[in-house]
């Protein structure tokens, strides 16, 4: 049986991955559709390994992402726990979704997360609304399934279960 | 979710509630104290590892097209950037010659003559790919001499200046930002004004100027070194829509900047003239293309 170890690999190694994906600068075509990647591979494991990842590490990605970003702290780790606390309460039963309603409900917590994350920037910063924050939840929503797969895949590859678990 | 709830003993709901007090105290704490000049610093130096691999592929592919160039196109690069470099040295007698002739005339007139400004290339490392930021990460930082506020101009205007500095690398905010805002004068006219950045790449606003003022569609803004940041001179924007009535009593202009903010890859750092250091460096081959600027802005 794999252990405990492999999982932690597994979340963090990914998690890292997506860090970097997130960085690296996209060719001009794609910029401004360009998926949240990181925010993508948190959700996923929170709906497969809820035990493990789930509000505290979205807090921490979205930091992350704040500090990587050069905006306010705080912002994004606010933003991410919230569709995460989302994704947990309201959308609880995702795994048994079909795909296209996986992918709809992301394209909806995303948004609201975008939502959340301009309305903070617009009370501590300066922000306006653009039609950005639909692109990039449109994005997020065609990313998942390709994430949802990919990372699927891995999982299944690497025996990672949830009974694996013990806590 | 009862069964999710009982994971460690926190009900996620708590959780949220912790997560959304910690970040929200984080928010306040950074607007209010501005802490995290010093934690960013530590962060990025940890982080610049990341930094270099993210910015992998992007150097990578350059080298691998570095490396299939033929001998014929190498010869025809050579050829080609001799010729550019022909005629900027012609460019710079001529500059040589009218700079002298601008301190004479400014020696009489009594203002103070402006110095040599260094300046240096460094590498477009990582760019924020959030519509909310729109912020890049350079190669160079506090041991090469970056220092927080110092302009950064790419070939064809202003890029922005930087913001944060940590030993090997440094965050900076384009003028594009909406949080940016820049002094500029319009080169036809003089008439001076503030450029903001609207969070679109290639929109500057400015709304502060009166409905019956003489800007026309194609006018030059460029900086008016007012702020005491950036030095005088230097092309920012070219104005691309004038309406006199916004319906808020102001004119409304919008100009696209000068520089294509989304398509750089290498920027230059400019040390204007107080912090030129005597006997450090002379104007490297790069600086070369703002002489022949400088010459167009010379009037």
């Amino acid at each position: 049986m794999y252990g405990n170890l492999t999982t932690f690999l597994m979340v963090y190694g990914t998690m890292l991955a997506a860090l970097v994906l997130n960085m690296v600068a996209p060719p001009d075509v794609i910029r401004n559709f360009y998926p949240n990647i990181l925010l993508l591979t948190v959700m996923f494991w929170t709906v497969r390994i809820p035990r493990m990842v789930s509000v505290g590490h979205a807090f921490c990605a979205g930091l992350m992402m704040d500090l990587l970003l050069g905006s306010t702290l705080g912002i994004r780790a606010f933003s991410f726990s919230l569709m995460i606390f989302m994704l947990t309460s309201a959308f609880s039963k995702l795994e048994t979704y079909s795909m296209l309603q996986q992918s709809v409900s992301i394209a909806i917590i995303s948004f609201v997360g975008q939502i959340a994350t301009f309305w903070l920037e617009h009370l501590f910063g300066m922000a306006f609304i653009d039609y950005h924050m639909i692109l990039s939840s449109v994005s997020d929503m065609v990313m998942w399934p390709i994430m949802w797969v990919s990372l699927g895949f891995l999982m299944r590859f690497r025996h990672v279960r949830n009974s694996n678990l013990k806590h | 979710m009862k069964q999710q709830d009982q994971f460690r003993g926190i009900p996620v709901s708590i959780r949220f509630f912790i997560a959304a007090l910690l970040s929200l105290g984080l928010v306040l704490a950074d607007t209010s104290l501005h802490l995290s000049k010093e934690i960013r610093g530590s962060v990025d130096t940890i982080f610049s590892p990341l930094y270099s691999m993210a910015n992998s592929p992007a150097a990578l592919s350059s080298a691998v097209r570095q490396q299939m160039r033929t001998r014929y196109q190498l010869v025809d690069d050579n050829r080609r950037l001799q010729e550019t470099m022909m005629l900027l040295k012609g460019e710079l007698l001529k500059y040589g010659q009218m700079k002298q002739e601008n301190e004479k005339l400014k020696a009489l007139l009594g203002s103070p003559i402006q110095s040599e400004s260094r300046v240096e290339v460094a590498e477009i490392m990582s760019v924020a790919t959030d519509p909310f930021e729109q912020r890049i990460v350079i190669n160079k930082g506090r041991l090469a001499g970056v220092y927080e506020g110092q302009p950064l101009i790419g070939e064809d205007g202003i890029v922005g200046q930087i913001t944060d500095v940590s030993p090997n690398m440094s965050r900076a905010i384009l003028i594009s930002d909406r949080k940016h805002s820049i002094p500029v004068r319009n080169v036809r006219n003089d008439i001076r004004g503030i450029a903001q950045g609207t969070g679109l790449v290639d929109m500057l606003v400015m709304d502060d100027l009166p409905r019956n003022v003489d800007i026309k569609v194609g006018d030059l803004l460029v900086t008016s070194g007012l702020g005491g940041k950036f030095p005088r001179g230097y092309p920012v924007a070219r104005v691309v829509e004038f309406s006199p009535d916004n319906g808020t009593g102001f004119a409304e202009v919008k100009a696209r900047p000068v520089e294509s903010l989304n398509r750089m890859r290498y920027v230059l750092l400019m040390w204007p003239s107080e912090y030129f250091t005597p006997g450090g460096q002379n104007m490297g081959l790069e600086s070369l293309d703002f002489l022949k600027k400088g010459v167009s802005l010379v009037r």
